[in-house]
């Protein structure tokens, strides 16, 4: 048996030496366009915002005058009150959207799947409306929605007596107000990945539950709980980063008002970036975000390969 | 039987096989004779009559001779001429305010001068962000850049010289019939560069008033801030939650220092001084944010969030009686039947002012400029000449609001019957001085906007956020090495 493997291999090496060499490379000529428009479009714009981020960039006709300052641009961020402020709204904003999130998507997942087929259908395609929404156009209609004096959710609360809300227009609901909107829109996402977690899961420790006399609840906290694992640890990767990143929701409808009350640490980069033209500090920002970010995504990564 | 299975070089020499037969009889069907078929056909048949009178002969010997004569059907030959003889045609692409297509007078640009024009819609942040950029790097991507007054500063090193390109042609810059105030907001620093930028939209910012609330007051317009303040107690006190006093806007940066910079300067003081040192933090900032305060207390609820469109609309649907961070376009919208309720009711002035101090009202003029990277400078600058003479801007005026920048037109009585708060633009415009002229204006503006909305939203107290704005400012100029 072993001297069938050893001759197999060497008829196999044999084969590799006899093969021409453009045919042993052709699969680097295949890869080699997506390479270089990755190299373009994200490699090449990685390394010039780390570069900048140790260094005073200034705008000069036709270039881009990069001098090198150490780690000014890092040290300065510790004590940048707004930057400190937009960290612990967007740690709040994260924690809060995420788990609410999750919880929504869960319950709604859960229910539709005791649901007939054809009802299925159709709630599953009016649930997922807001998925496909824009985020900008999302935030101008609710903007609208909000308004105090001539908003409709306001005139609402007056039908059954209650005094309007300033929704947006109060440091305290503010942010409360535009977590909802994530809510309701992003809970969407959660619940399709949910859903099809619950479909594909085994039914065997479903019966055997039910052999044993398990209640209805049981049988959801002891059994579809810890088997929907991998799919929650997917869910949290993905919205965590993408929550993080929140910006264009609070641009469109706040600017971060009022005062900075819903200013995110990608909104305080942007307004470096494009308001105080500081490409350096902006590029820095961006690197302890990205790295913070990095360390997040491998945490959550680790966690899917061990379960 | 053949075999079930192939090797990977099998296939990929099948592969090859296949896509050089193929790739050869595409080759070869492309190096075959062409035939070219045409058809014709008769569209009608040409008949020739010849009639022949014999000279001098009596009467009753006239003699007819009709001879028919067949001519050869011709086959008709369509010339398509695709360009005119003379100026070729040229595209140009351009970006901010330049006109509205639908009013079809990118068309008429185009058949009076050959010239096409892109027009690239963008938002006002993505505008400056994408002129930034462009002009900037000696981009090629405009040909024409409109662009917001407070953008000069950063904007003119990056543009071409004005007076040369209109001397190429033959017309005169400055133009005579333009505001001068405004004609000199294209130049920065003054006299450094040359004029870079030719003004097209006359926005000036005013202070409106409900003209019908003024008269139930029994009080003449009000001419200080504290008569604004004193009459909007009056008008919430007695009237809210039907109508208030004022109205401001309290979103953080651009739309909060809009609201605030009259109210700073009618207190006497700027910002920021001639030296960039910022000035919030001083006796009549201090002032000025406490009328803030005042003003705000006096206004409809929810001001704390609101932009440039939603003041506009507590004027005109009659819940706010006084602002002084009006513009053109928004008054348009309270002299339109459709949508406002205070038709006929609205006046405009200059901005109030304590006494002492100088009214003055904010410009918010839109220049064109020629990016020094665009490769038709020449076109472009005809264009412009063309986009800002007086019949265009007129035109301008109905379609989209944008107050003209002449003197003929500011007086033209078809305009002044068609919109009659263009007198008050014109008053105001006399007082109008623009937003403080540097290059690091946006950095302030975002600054000192962000502590005045957290004053208006009760965030910060009125001295805590006039200590931190000037801090602020003071830093971020050093750091562009603004003080050396």
């Amino acid at each position: 048996m072993l001297n069938v493997l050893r001759r197999r291999r060497g008829d196999d090496i044999q084969a590799i030496a006899k093969t021409p060499w453009w045919e042993l490379h052709l699969k680097y000529f295949f890869i080699a366009p997506s390479l270089a428009l990755l190299a373009v479009m994200a490699v090449f714009p990685a390394i010039m915002s780390w570069r900048m981020a140790f260094s005073r960039v200034t705008f000069k006709l036709g270039e881009l005058e990069i001098e090198p300052i150490g780690f000014s641009n890092f040290t300065k961020a510790f004590s940048d009150n707004l930057i400190i402020g937009s960290t612990v709204r967007t740690a709040v904003w994260v924690l809060v959207v995420v788990s609410a999130e999750i919880v929504v998507g869960l319950i709604i997942a859960f229910l539709m799947s005791k649901l007939h087929s054809r009802a299925r259908m159709v709630f599953t395609a009016a649930l997922i409306i807001p998925l496909v929404l824009p985020p900008v156009s999302v935030g101008a209609g609710w903007l609208v929605m909000m308004d105090v004096n001539f908003g409709v959710l306001n005139y609402l609360l007056s039908l059954v007596g209650i005094e309007p809300l300033l929704w947006l227009a109060d440091d305290r609901t503010a942010l409360p107000s535009i977590m909802l909107i994530d809510i309701w829109q992003s809970s969407m996402f959660v619940f399709i990945l949910m859903y099809a977690g619950i479909l594909s899961l085994p039914q065997d420790p479903y019966e055997a539950a039910a052999i044993d006399g398990a209640s209805p609840w049981q049988i959801f906290r002891d059994v579809t709980i810890p088997l929907l694992r991998p799919t929650f640890v997917v869910v949290l990767l993905l919205r965590t980063l993408d929550a993080a990143r929140i910006a264009d929701r609070m641009l469109a409808m706040t600017r971060g008002g009022p005062g900075s009350s819903t200013e995110t640490v990608t909104l305080s980069i942007y307004k470096y970036a494009f308001i105080h033209f500081n490409f350096g500090y902006a590029s820095a920002l961006s690197v302890m975000f990205q790295v913070v970010l990095i360390i997040l995504a491998t945490f959550y990564i680790r966690r899917i390969l061990r379960t | 039987m053949l075999p079930r299975s192939m090797t990977r070089r099998q296939m990929l020499r099948a592969g090859g096989g296949v896509a050089l037969g193929v790739g050869g009889a595409a080759i070869l069907a492309a190096c075959g004779e062409t035939q070219v078929v045409t058809q014709e056909k008769i569209v009608t048949q040409q008949v020739e009559k010849i009639v022949q009178v014999e000279k001098e002969v009596p009467v009753e010997k006239v003699v007819q001779k009709i001879v028919t004569k067949e001519v050869p059907v011709e086959r008709i030959v369509t010339v398509v001429i695709e360009q005119p003889i003379g100026k070729p045609r040229v595209r140009l692409r351009g970006t901010g305010p330049l006109g509205t297509p639908e009013t079809g007078i990118f068309d008429k640009l185009l058949s009076e001068t050959q010239i096409e024009l892109d027009h690239v819609e963008q938002p006002y942040a993505a505008t400056y962000q994408s002129l930034l950029i462009n002009l900037s790097q000696g981009g090629s991507a405009y040909d024409i850049a409109s662009m917001d007054d407070p953008w000069m500063p950063q904007f003119t090193e990056f543009l071409a010289d004005i007076t040369p390109l209109y001397q190429g042609f033959g017309w005169v810059w400055p133009d005579p019939d333009m505001i001068p105030a405004i004609v000199d907001l294209g130049d920065w620093p003054p006299g450094k560069y040359g004029p870079r930028a030719v003004p097209n939209i006359g926005n000036i910012q005013s202070f409106a008033y409900r003209t019908d609330v003024m008269e139930d007051l029994g009080v003449e317009p009000p001419v200080t801030w504290d008569d604004v303040a004193e009459y909007s107690a009056k008008i919430t006190g007695d009237m809210a939650p039907d109508l208030y006093g004022y109205t401001i806007r309290g979103q953080p940066g651009n739309p909060a220092m809009t609201s605030f910079l009259p109210i700073m300067r009618g207190f006497g003081r700027d910002v920021i001084d001639g030296d960039l040192n910022p000035q919030v933090n001083t006796e009549e900032g201090l002032a000025a944010l406490d009328m803030v305060v005042t003003l705000k207390n006096l206004a409809p609820p929810g001001v704390e969030n609101i932009g440039h469109h939603e003041l506009g609309k507590l004027i005109y649907t009659g819940l706010a009686a006084m602002s002084g961070d009006v513009w053109p376009d928004q008054l348009l919208k309270m002299y339109t039947p459709d949508l406002s309720k205070v038709v006929g009711k609205i006046d405009v002035l200059p901005e109030p002012a304590q006494p002492g101090a100088d009214h003055a009202n904010m410009t918010g003029v839109w220049l064109f400029g020629v990016p020094q990277g665009s490769e038709n400078h020449e076109a472009a600058a005809e264009a412009i000449h063309w986009l800002t003479q007086a019949e265009n801007q007129k035109e301008n005026m109905y379609a989209n609001n944008w107050p003209p920048v002449r003197f003929s037109l500011m007086d033209d009585p078809g305009l002044l019957a068609d919109f009659p708060f263009l007198a008050g633009i014109k008053n105001a415009a006399s007082v109008a001085v623009p937003r403080p002229r540097t290059e690091h204006y946006s950095i302030v503006e975002e600054i000192v906007g962000r502590h005045v909305s957290a004053v208006i939203a009760e965030q910060e107290s009125v001295g805590d956020a006039a200590r931190l704005a000037d801090e602020e400012v003071r830093v971020a100029l050093e750091e562009k090495g603004a003080y050396s």
